[in-house]
């Protein structure tokens, strides 16, 4: 078969760990599995939050979320949500 | 960015209205065995004009939510999408407006799951697969293909049902691979 797609195992993965690890996944409950997604998601939010407060140690929690919503989403959309609120430096 | 907060009105807003409803993407991935960080959750919703759509955008009414009406009338109209977005967070959903028979075959196959504390529907495993490998035809994205070949590798899925609407998206070469590589893997 001519291949379109890179392979079921990453490069920098042996593949006996692959299966390991594929295997442990399975073996998780969708439950489990929720909990961590949500894990990660509220890990990536504390590391969005710290990386705009330093580059703007002033900011209120508000222009924090409005300068993360303005990365994620775009200007257009922000000033569509958020119509009375300047635009914030991200 | 509460994605809770986001979410939880508007499955109301959508169990209230009768709209038969999933959760896709990403979100409905995590659920199957991939786990990343998200920025939104995404629903394929059969939200069909008149009765329905005046209903489900009642029930969001006094939200705090930005809610682009026009967009979704447009939306149930036409096809395609609106975003609706927590205006105290930012927590963002997107909601899909299903018109066609994978719509229709997804939802009818949904599952009922708890995400983020709310009870609510997921697509299934073979659905998230197919609507990934379909999303990706043209971009042929590494990270939708990792996506389906971690599900593929850890869940029991229906390869007939599999095969029978890979044919019908016109992916059956990549679901082919895909099988291999996780055989092979």
């Amino acid at each position: 078969m001519k291949r379109r797609n890179p392979p079921a195992v990453p490069a920098d993965t042996a593949p006996e760990a692959w299966r390991v690890q594929m295997r442990a996944i399975a073996n998780r409950s969708v439950h489990d599995r929720l909990a961590e997604w949500e894990a990660h998601n509220a890990a990536a939010t504390r590391s969005e939050q710290r990386a705009v407060l330093r580059r703007h140690p002033d900011y209120s929690d508000r222009q924090v979320m409005l300068a993360r919503a303005r990365m994620r989403y775009g200007d257009e959309l922000v000033l569509k949500v958020w119509p009375d609120d300047p635009l914030v430096d991200i | 960015m509460d994605l809770t907060a986001a979410l939880r009105p508007v499955v109301a807003a959508l169990e209230a209205s009768g709209t038969p409803y999933a959760i896709v993407g990403s979100t409905a991935a995590a659920a199957w065995g991939v786990v990343r960080p998200t920025r939104d959750v995404d629903l394929v919703a059969l939200l069909s004009p008149g009765e329905m759509m005046d209903s489900f955008l009642d029930h969001l009414a006094g939200s705090d939510l930005y809610v682009p009406f026009a967009e979704a009338r447009r939306a149930a109209q036409e096809g395609g999408s609106f975003n609706i977005i927590h205006a105290g967070s930012g927590g963002k959903v997107d909601v899909f407006v299903g018109r066609d028979d994978f719509a229709r075959e997804r939802l009818s196959r949904r599952v009922g799951d708890e995400v983020l504390g709310i009870t609510t529907w997921v697509a299934t495993p073979e659905d998230v697969i197919l609507a990934k490998l379909q999303c990706r035809l043209a971009s042929r994205s590494e990270v939708q293909w990792r996506d389906c070949v971690e599900i593929a590798a850890t869940q029991d899925l229906d390869l007939p049902y599999m095969r029978s609407w890979a044919n019908r998206l016109g992916i059956d070469d990549d679901l082919q691979e895909l099988v291999h590589a996780v055989e092979t893997g």
